[in-house]
């Protein structure tokens, strides 16, 4: 027997040796230190999908925060004041020909040197290279000229005004001193990823918490700018630490035991829990989310019938938008309005319009539409092609979104009451993905372009042309492929007019909105949330729309420099 | 015992080779471009632009060549240790990607595996000789093994961690863990180790307990035990024996079981969000990481082979009847 | 001798020596046997009772499986027939657990019919030739069998256009027959040497004649059971490959059921009728496969009769 007890005490102990040892290798660093404090700390998580590639700014899959915590830009912009706010640089204003860039005096880099405009005009630059994603915009620069304090840039000829203010804050400061003799050509700009990066922003990344597959941690920069000149409140934790996305309810569960502090993962449920006083978000009531992007019924409009727009608009006219807001998503989202521009572009929507040429949904409607434009029904009720052919469009989501699987179960039983018949078809995310791209489909569910500054980025999103048949085919607009003249001359020329011509600004706006529609090449279905929730157990004054803290509680990319670091500036510690 | 070796060796080796192709040639054959992936996660605004860098992107990871040509590349990188790079979670390398997955995976599959097999094997020994035992234990193994690994998961972790709250949820250690060989971060690991460890331990446990019992039973039942108790032997001495002969195939199957184990380990690391290989492969293909995918599948290939090799091993040490074999005696 | 990562079934043919002292038939002797043996009753009536189940259930469930009735995350109730209660976005519980069921049983006959069909192809072949044949076999089986099959069927899955029931049956099914390839060569070996068969060489059958008339009946039992083990293993399978999302689309699986809940938060939302019942199922019918298993190893061979 005491031979059993021996084989049992040694593979116990080398199984559990194994165990440990293997474990505390994954990373363990030879000197011991204390964990962070956790009252010192906020812990968010919900934008890091996939390992932590670095700390690159320009490419995908970057640490949270590399633009907005570490990296920060000339501008911020705020989406629902709809204001610009002068960040690093002071004031920043189109001249004529020119965008003048007045940089702020007295922001220093966290490697001591101060930031001046030769290093503003340096990151600039960095877009002769055709890997940024600037890169068109500086086709159309003449000269970037410092002098001073200032920068002058000059364009070639009109310049892209839309574009260029998005660029404004949305071009990360990175140092000259680091990155001028490593980014040397195209390639080495997608391989930048110093391991102690210098930035202006209120954080640093600290090494020693650096674990690609699980968290990015940053420390306080104690000599940030905006603090010491007053700009902004100085942050109060100490430490932040974002978690690498692993499932959404174990975010769910991280944020219900207080593990993580703010979470912006779209939680199925979390509706629930906001009843149950569990959880906050920022809305105490349906929709409880901020909007992010619009979520559209995609048609393929080179497909018959899909390329007649009276067939859209009956299509438009099936949906059962409602059911998916309150049955699949528990109100989480809004319904869209017809033209599809988010809430915070309500002052573009032109109501009248929208009165004569707006749809809701309405079975009966859409079948006499179809009726009243000539196509017949065939034994079954469902609607035939003109031509007599049978009518069955495939409609496609990424296999394994569940909220937009059923979303689709959803359309596709409202159209076949309107005798519109649509067939599933299911693809993982990379062929849905590629069949999109190269007009392999009928219908899809899609949702891009996230809230901006200005819905320049939405029609040009709808209405972009050329469209491309060959290579990899439509790779960032148009994926309906609709082409119209007209519509995209007007959305070139929206780029092309300066910010002062407002009237301008609503006339083309409004007739871009009568076009949509009236022709529904894009189909809005609801609005996507800015997913936020959050709790006070460590961490309190979190934005929400009935406090003076109305900013977007967002990590994303693109999200941080709008208010998203607002957020994080106002929050105090919970007693 | 050269040839048993020689014959083992060999068939390891087509079985690498097979494997390594299939390994190669799965993720080829799918639809879909993984570049393009690559390309969503840069807000690019200009199709030139677009362009532009998806040929630069394609370029770079061979995949305009062709097929042969890959394939040719990919057993060359192969031998330098080259697992190439991510697509997705460009530019980190797949080894590295490999390195931090690995040894949470295999800190729950050892001990997991090893514990299960020893405390299983043990109880079912126990069980084939105690009645009451046998109509205790043996149901609850039935049931245990019958169990889907993630279900048992599932389970766990809704009565001990979200219910009761005594657990974890998930993930490898506390966010605000500093890590380091202190006692903190050690108990910190250990305490979110338990419950996926015990999930796959319960379930594996089911089935060589099951195994064991039926085993030594059959062993009780043969010419040698009968033979013994003629002679008087005593109760002891004759389990002892089948207890020594009945391990001998549960060797064996401690190789076939590895696959079924990780398996479980998989699904379970996907409940507990536990940052193992299984996370990652399944991550990879979702995103259709080709490099990804080959690596990690290279390397549970590797280590699967390696297994067996030493189970191999080990088998021909504790079983006579093999080494007579080998050497020239008939059985 | 190698075991199947479970109960292994013991290597030994089963006697054809009536023991009770009235000249009963073989037949008669195993259902008289096979009726008095605990295991094997209660093992075949709880799976009965699942099959019964599975094949009324949809019929008189009160809703389709993925029909969305509106009623969100309805506790199990007598109202609107949703006995087991309903999902987070509306879907009948019971409907989906009994169109589950009756998936599961379809791959569990599919999926181990056909590891079965190859492990016998295979074990009778190297078996009865023996020889080179039997060495390249051999080999091929030692290559699928080391081969991470869970791991390759993952990938092939996430690679499929078409995912459905019968594909992903087919697959488990060409992936899991090692093991029991390897166990009917070993029993093949047994009987080959036997003086029936040579009886029936020296009368001139062919080969197949030989195996399929001679060999394979007198295995008929061992066979039958390694089918309930192929078929036990392929409802794991399966529903491990759905769990990770790798399922049919257009219907839903048990596997699916625990997917679906855990991911939309069944678990932190204290639904537990969602989760509950596929897990509970699965082991269930697995467990009683198991069992009918153990029972009909004792019923078969006399040995294990005492305990």
């Amino acid at each position: 027997m005491k031979r059993a007890w021996r084989g049992a005490a040694v593979v116990l102990g080398l199984a559990l040796a194994v165990g440990v040892i293997s474990m505390t290798a994954a990373g363990a660093s030879a000197k011991p230190r204390a964990s962070y404090p956790r009252s010192q700390t906020l812990i968010t998580s919900g934008s890091q999908w996939g390992n932590i590639t670095g700390t690159n700014p320009y490419v995908g899959g970057a640490a949270t925060g590399t633009v907005g915590l570490l990296y920060e830009t000339l501008l911020r912009y705020d989406p629902l004041k709809d204001v610009y706010i002068p960040w690093l640089a002071s004031n920043a204003s189109f001249v004529g020909n020119q965008y003048v860039i007045n940089v702020r005096p007295g922001v220093k880099w966290t490697d001591g040197k101060a930031f001046t405009a030769a290093d503003v005009a340096f990151n600039i630059n960095l877009a002769r290279f055709n890997t940024s994603p600037w890169n068109n915009l500086y086709l159309n620069v003449q000269r970037v000229t410092p002098k001073g304090n200032t920068v002058v840039v000059k364009f070639k000829s009109t310049p892209n005004f839309v574009q260029w203010q998005n660029a404004m804050y949305n071009m990360p400061m990175v140092s000259p001193t680091q990155a001028r003799p490593l980014i040397t050509d195209a390639a080495k700009l997608t391989t930048y990823s110093p391991a102690n990066p210098v930035g202006t922003g209120p954080y640093k990344i600290d090494p020693a918490g650096w674990d690609p597959t699980t968290r990015v941690v940053y420390v306080k920069n104690t000599n940030w700018w905006a603090a010491k000149l007053g700009v902004s409140p100085s942050p109060k934790p100490k430490y932040i630490i974002d978690l690498v996305n692993t499932s959404n309810t174990n975010s769910l569960s991280a944020v219900l035991a207080g593990v993580e502090d703010l979470n912006n993962n779209y939680l199925p449920g979390v509706q629930n829990l906001v009843k149950q006083g569990k959880v906050q978000t920022y809305y105490k009531k349906a929709p409880y989310m901020l909007s992010a992007n619009t979520a559209w019924l995609e048609p393929n409009t080179t497909r018959q019938p899909l390329n007649d727009p009276v067939f859209r608009r009956a299509l438009a006219t099936a949906v059962n938008v409602k059911q998916i807001v309150t049955q699949d998503y528990g109100n989480l989202v809004l319904g869209a309005s017809p033209s599809g521009l988010l809430p915070t572009w309500s002052k573009y929507i032109d109501k009248a319009a929208v009165k004569k040429y707006g749809f809701t949904y309405n079975t009966a409607k859409a079948v006499s539409m179809l009726k009243a434009a000539g196509y017949k029904q065939d034994s079954s009720g469902f609607f035939m092609n003109k031509d007599g052919s049978k009518i069955d469009l495939s409609i496609a989501v990424p296999q394994g979104w569940s909220d937009w699987e059923a979303a689709r179960d959803m359309i596709v039983s409202s159209a076949k009451a309107a005798g519109i018949r649509l067939t599933t078809k299911v693809a993982d995310y990379n062929t849905w993905r590629s069949d999109r791209n190269t007009g392999a489909f009928d219908l899809v569910i899609d949702n891009n372009y996230q809230i901006s500054d200005n819905p320049w980025t939405y029609w040009n999103g709808i209405y972009h042309l050329p469209i491309l048949t060959t290579g990899a085919g439509q790779t960032n607009f148009n994926f309906e492929r609709y082409s119209n003249g007209t519509a995209w001359s007007l959305v070139q020329r929206l780029d092309k007019t300066p910010p002062t011509n407002t009237a301008a600004i609503k006339e083309i706006n409004s007739k871009l909105q009568t076009i949509l529609m009236q022709q529904m090449p894009v189909i809005p279905l609801w609005y996507n949330g800015q997913w936020a929730q959050f709790v006070s157990k460590y961490w309190t004054n979190w934005p929400s729309s009935t406090s003076t803290r109305r900013y977007t509680p967002i990590m994303w990319n693109g999200y941080l420099q709008m208010t998203g670091i607002d957020v994080i500036t106002h929050l105090s510690p919970a007693e | 015992m050269r040839r048993y070796f020689l014959r083992k060796i060999v068939v390891y080796t087509v079985t690498f080779i097979v494997a390594v192709t299939v390994d190669w040639a799965i993720p080829h054959l799918m639809p879909g471009n993984p570049v393009l992936t690559l390309m969503g996660r840069i807000q690019i605004q200009d199709p030139q632009t677009a362009q532009n860098m998806y040929h630069h992107y394609m370029r770079a990871f061979n995949l305009d060549l062709p097929l042969w040509k890959q394939y040719w590349y990919f057993w060359v990188s192969l031998f330098h240790g080259d697992l190439g790079t991510s697509i997705v979670q460009f530019p980190a390398p797949v080894s590295s990607i490999i390195v931090h997955a690995v040894p949470y995976t295999l800190g729950l599959l050892i001990p997991a595996t090893l514990l299960s097999w020893y405390a299983g094997n043990k109880v079912g020994a126990l069980a084939a000789r105690r009645k009451v035992l046998d109509n205790s234990a043996l149901p609850v193994s039935y049931a245990l093994t019958a169990t889907p690994y993630m279900w048992l998961a599932i389970i766990l972790v809704f009565v001990f961690a979200v219910t009761l709250g005594w657990f974890p949820v998930g993930f490898a250690y506390d966010p605000t863990a500093m890590r380091g060989f202190t006692w903190s971060f050690v108990s910190n690991l250990a305490y979110h180790w338990f419950l996926p460890f015990l999930s796959l331990f319960l379930v594996a446990f089911g089935g060589w307990a099951i195994g064991m019992r039926n085993m030594i039973i059959y062993e009780l039942e043969s010419d040698y035990a009968h033979y013994l108790e003629a002679l008087g032997a005593p109760q002891k001495l004759v389990r002892k024996y089948a207890f020594r002969n009945a391990v001998l195939p549960q060797v064996t199957g401690l190789a076939l079981a590895l696959g079924a184990i990780l398996a479980g380990a998989l699904a379970t690391e996907i409940v507990f969000s536990y940052p193992g290989l299984g996370y990652q492969i399944y991550r990879a293909i979702t995103n259709e990481d080709y490099f990804v995918i080959q690596g990690i599948f290279l390397f549970i290939i590797i280590g699967i082979l390696v297994a067996n090799f030493i189970v191999d091993v080990v088998y021909l040490v504790i079983d006579p009847r093999t080494r007579v074999g080998m050497e020239g005696g008939r059985t | 001798m190698t075991t199947a990562p479970v109960a292994g079934p013991a290597d030994s043919a089963p006697s054809s020596v009536p023991e009770t002292a009235s000249q009963l038939t073989t037949t008669q002797e195993t259902l008289y046997f096979a009726l008095r043996n605990r295991k094997l009753v209660i093992g075949s009536a709880i799976v009965i009772a699942l099959l019964a189940f599975a094949i009324v259930g949809p019929f008189i469930a009160r809703h389709g499986p993925l029909d969305y009735t509106g009623h969100l995350s309805w506790a199990p109730t007598t109202k609107s027939g949703h006995w087991f209660g309903t999902t987070l976005l509306g879907q009948d519980v019971f409907a989906q657990f009994a169109t589950g069921l009756r998936l599961a049983f379809l791959v569990g006959v599919v999926g181990g019919g056909i590891a079965a069909t190859i492990a016998m192809l295979i074990g009778f072949t190297a078996g009865y030739r023996g020889g080179a044949l039997d060495e390249f076999l051999n080999m091929i089986t030692n290559i699928v069998l080391v081969i991470p099959t869970f791991a390759l069927l993952l990938v092939i899955a996430a690679y499929l256009q078409v995912r459905s029931v019968m594909v992903e049956a087919i697959l488990i099914g060409i992936t899991s027959w090692p093991w029991a390839a390897r166990a009917v060569r070993a029993q093949t070996f047994s009987l080959v040497s036997r003086d029936f068969v040579d009886m029936a060489r020296l009368s001139g059958r062919s080969q197949m004649q030989i195996i399929f008339t001679e060999i394979a009946p007198n295995m008929s039992s061992y066979l039958f059971m390694m089918f309930i083990l192929l078929f036990g293993g392929a409802v794991l399978i399966a529903a491990t490959l759905d769990f990770i999302g790798l399922g049919p689309s257009g219907t839903i699986s048990l596997g699916m059921m625990m997917q679906l809940s855990v991911q939309n938060a069944a678990l932190q939302l204290h639904l537990w009728w969602w989760f509950l019942p596929p897990g509970i199922a699965i082991a269930t019918l697995v467990g009683s496969l198991y069992v009918m298993n153990v029972g009909l190893d004792e019923v078969f061979n006399p040995k294990l009769r005492e305990m």
